[in-house]
């Protein structure tokens, strides 16, 4: 019914998933003199012009507006590295599936890898943001991170293997799902604060949009608050049934994803 | 005890995006297994009702024309392609050589290619880590192990896989056929390292089209034809057979 069974084994063969991973950093940012840190600068250079810019344009006050926004750009760029490289996670590695016998979950793990390698270059902008506009990091809502990582985690491998299957057996969802990440930005809160929203567009925009809750989860810590009872909850609930699902699908289609490719 | 049995076995490629097939140049057909044509979906019947068993001490060499199923029934033995319909039971530790390309990443040096390919066969690196001086003197490759792959030529990335599959012991070892890679030196390198595999494993199947090296390294031989097996029996007379099929 479920394939738990390649979960399991490509939990054993970690190593594999993080050498593949680690060899696709490398590759990314071959003969560059300052490697993945490019990261880093070119995400500050975008969130410093933001904060000046935005913060005016949306008339948002920029002590609690700046830090908001680069948290959640932070996290949201970990969500769409997950959605737009899982696109290719079977079709880019045809090589290794018809000649080596590996667990398919492998290389739905090497791409959460990938993404968490990235997202630790991000990382340091949320602490220099924060130190600037004098947030205090240190108190004990932060312990909810713990919750938001394992979700994070779990959900990302889900996605990326559903996404990763769809897509190499029908070829137009990469657009797809490339069209949806670039709509998504702004259709969640993440360069806008919710409370910009009332009623009903509010009710389905916001309350309706998982990738809220989930940004929830890591910025609301962050910004010394609890996430909510709605953002953990629903959060909960779609982590559970997002992996479910992707090892249903996995055990349904096992057989045929090599002959997709 | 390494073995090999497979019972009635069938195994049907889905072709995926592929556009109506008017009609069909069925007396044209001299390479791969049938096309199956089935409410506007076409399937290839890569092999069909296999029926074989391998034992220790089974050398065997599998040839037969383009598309004849001897790569799909070493992808089969290597857990790679499920199986359509029969059964098939397997003991013994697989392991396998296929392409020496698939599975590099050309942007990486060959030591870190190495411990890839190690991960990749499901070895552990932390056994194999102490072996890589063995395996870069092995590869031959001198100071290229230090190059990025994408410098290699092919017969240089099979040297690398060579060296590294050979630092340690399988029961049952699956060999495809990318033997016409390379030059004179290449092929007795490729030789005796070949050996040194077949000696070490229980169970050996070699796809080839160099009927040379089935000859010098096998004892029995598996012809297939449109994935039916048409000999299997002793390499010497089947290699006649194959010999005087080819003259018909």
């Amino acid at each position: 019914m479920l394939d738990i069974e390649d979960l399991k084994k490509a939990l054993v063969r970690f190593n594999l998933s993080l050498e593949i991973a680690k060899a696709d950093l490398r590759k990314s940012y071959n003969r560059t003199v300052i490697g993945p840190f490019w990261e880093t600068i070119s995400l500050g250079l975008l969130l410093s012009i933001m904060s000046i810019v935005w913060s005016q344009i949306i008339k948002s006050d920029d002590v609690s507006y700046v830090p908001y926004l680069v948290i959640g750009m932070v996290v949201w760029r970990f969500i769409s590295q997950v959605l737009n490289s899982s696109s290719w996670l079977f079709i880019e590695r045809d090589d290794i599936i018809k000649y080596f016998n590996i667990p398919l979950s492998s290389l739905a793990i090497t791409k959460v890898i990938y993404a968490i390698f990235i997202f630790f270059h991000h990382l340091p902008l949320i602490f220099i943001f924060c130190f600037y506009y004098k947030i205090n990091l240190i108190h004990l809502n932060l312990f909810y991170l713990l919750y938001g990582i394992v979700v994070f985690i779990i959900t990302s491998y889900s996605i990326s293997l559903l996404i990763g299957i769809l897509t190499l057996r029908f070829r137009d969802m990469i657009s797809l799902i490339n069209t949806i990440t670039s709509v998504m930005i702004f259709f969640t809160p993440i360069l806008w604060s919710p409370d910009k929203l009332s009623g009903k567009t509010k009710f389905y925009v916001i309350d309706f949009n998982i990738i809220y809750h989930y940004i929830e989860l890591i910025r609301q810590p962050f910004l010394g608050n609890a996430p909510s009872n709605l953002n953990i909850s629903v959060t909960l609930v779609s982590t559970l049934f997002l992996l479910t699902f992707a090892l249903f699908i996995l055990n349904k289609f096992k057989s045929k994803i090599r002959y997709w490719i | 005890m390494a073995s090999i049995s497979l019972k009635n076995v069938c195994l049907n490629y889905p072709v995926y995006g592929k556009k109506n097939i008017n009609s069909f140049i069925t007396n044209q057909i001299s390479v791969g297994g049938t096309i199956v044509e089935k409410n506007k979906f076409y399937t290839i019947e890569a092999l069909k009702n296999l029926s074989i068993d391998f034992r220790d001490g089974d050398k065997v060499g599998l040839i037969g024309h383009n598309g004849a199923g001897k790569s799909t029934l070493l992808k089969l033995a290597a857990g790679i392609y499920p199986i359509s319909s029969g059964s098939m039971s397997i003991s013994g530790k697989v392991q396998s050589l296929f392409d020496p390309r698939a599975g590099l990443e050309p942007e990486e040096d060959g030591i870190k290619n190495i411990k890839r390919l190690t991960l990749l066969l499901n070895q552990n690196f932390n056994l194999i880590k102490k072996k890589i001086p063995e395996i870069i003197q092995n590869s031959e490759l001198g100071d290229y192990i230090n190059f990025p792959v994408k410098t290699y030529s092919d017969g240089m990335k099979l040297r690398l896989c060579f060296s590294v599959i050979t630092s340690w012991k399988s029961d049952i070892f699956l060999v495809d056929e990318f033997l016409s890679v390379g030059d004179e030196k290449f092929h007795i390198y490729a030789k005796k390292k070949l050996n040194n595999i077949i000696e070490k494993a229980s169970i050996v199947l070699l796809a080839s089209h160099n009927l040379a090296y089935i000859e010098a390294l096998t004892n029995r031989l598996v012809i297939l034809n449109s994935g039916k097996v048409e000999y299997d029996g002793k390499t010497k007379n089947g290699l006649d057979y194959y010999k005087s099929l080819r003259k018909k």
